[in-house]
């Protein structure tokens, strides 16, 4: 073996267990179990979110400071629906709220509690347009 | 890599993924999750990049099973196709950025630094080559592929991928003859 070969073994040693990053294999996981339930809703969701976003963001409205509006009632935790573009990295954004399908939070592993007409959720985008997180209303 | 006999062979892990089949998702991605993420980290150096590519490459198959004919090639190939797409687009758009690492510091024991620098040493190295000779030394050389399998993913022929390493390697001994940290290491 030649002196390069060596070196370009000892390469691949010190990188054999690189791999992607859990939030890519979660975000293709769950785009796997979307097409389970064959209602792939949130792709529709999500793109119809980021034109609202969109138009959102070329509004009139003074831009910087996040406008979160109050929800008195309770709701889950934020599921991040864009791992690519952390939420910790956004320095504003919007919340809206929205309609999905009462299976909706089943993707996201929520237990329907017998629920059966739409659920309402509040969606996070950031200020490209693009949906980052979903939480439910419960 | 490739899988076993007893195995499901890859089309039937992609149909049964495309059909939201999680078993079979990720029986796929154990096969070739990993190795596409090397092949993309080392072609551009950027892990961020490395992962999106990741995902778009996956993201399509997922949405688009029947984009993948078993008949017209391995899928290796139809991954590894995709992902070079994608790494080229990425190089058109301007070189990738990674972010510098973090953990050397003073203290870090002269033996690691230097066995550190020499990785990183080739892995510059390799990164630098020009793309068709890069491809096959990431191929044969760090994912320790036989000639055949490397072809078949880079979809040329085994001689082809034969000449390739051995100019690829040629290259990349006379790069690293200029690397300083290697030079050190040699005294």
């Amino acid at each position: 073996m030649s002196e390069i070969e060596k070196l370009l073994a000892e390469a691949a040693e010190a990188d054999r267990n690189l791999g992607p990053s859990p939030e890519v294999q979660r975000a293709l996981g769950a785009s796997v179990r979307a097409r389970r339930t064959k209602r792939p809703w949130l792709w529709a969701a999500a793109a119809a979110l980021a034109t609202v976003g969109l138009f959102l963001s070329q509004s009139t409205e003074p831009r910087g400071a996040a406008v979160v509006e109050s929800a008195p009632m309770q709701t889950t935790e934020f599921f991040v629906l864009d791992p690519v573009r952390p939420i910790e990295e956004m320095r504003s954004g919007r919340l809206v709220r929205v309609t999905l399908p009462a299976d909706a939070p089943d993707y996201f592993g929520l237990p329907m509690g017998g629920r059966s007409g739409p659920v309402e959720a509040d969606v996070l985008l950031g200020d490209d347009g693009i949906a980052r997180a979903v939480r439910f209303i419960q | 890599m490739p899988p076993d006999s007893n195995d499901p062979s890859d089309a039937q892990l992609v149909a049964r993924t495309g059909a939201g089949d999680e078993a079979a998702w990720e029986a796929l991605f154990a096969r070739y999750g990993k190795v596409l993420y090397r092949f993309a980290l080392r072609s551009t150096g950027a892990p961020d990049a490395a992962d999106e590519i990741v995902q778009e490459v996956f993201l399509t198959l997922i949405r688009r099973s029947d984009g993948f004919d078993p008949r017209r090639g391995a899928l290796s190939s139809y991954l590894f196709g995709a992902a070079r797409n994608q790494i080229a687009r990425r190089m058109r758009s301007g070189p990738v950025l990674a972010e510098p690492e973090e953990g050397v510091t003073d203290e870090t024991p002269l033996d690691e630094l230097s066995e550190t620098e020499r990785l990183d040493a080739v892995r510059r190295g390799v990164q630098a080559l020009p793309q068709n000779y890069r491809e096959v030394v990431i191929l044969c050389d760090l994912e320790e592929m036989s000639y055949e399998q490397a072809g078949a993913a880079l979809a040329i022929p085994v001689g082809t991928v034969r000449s390739r390493l051995s100019r690829g390697r040629g290259l990349l001994e006379r790069k690293l003859a200029l690397e300083p940290a290697l030079q050190e290491g040699q005294r």
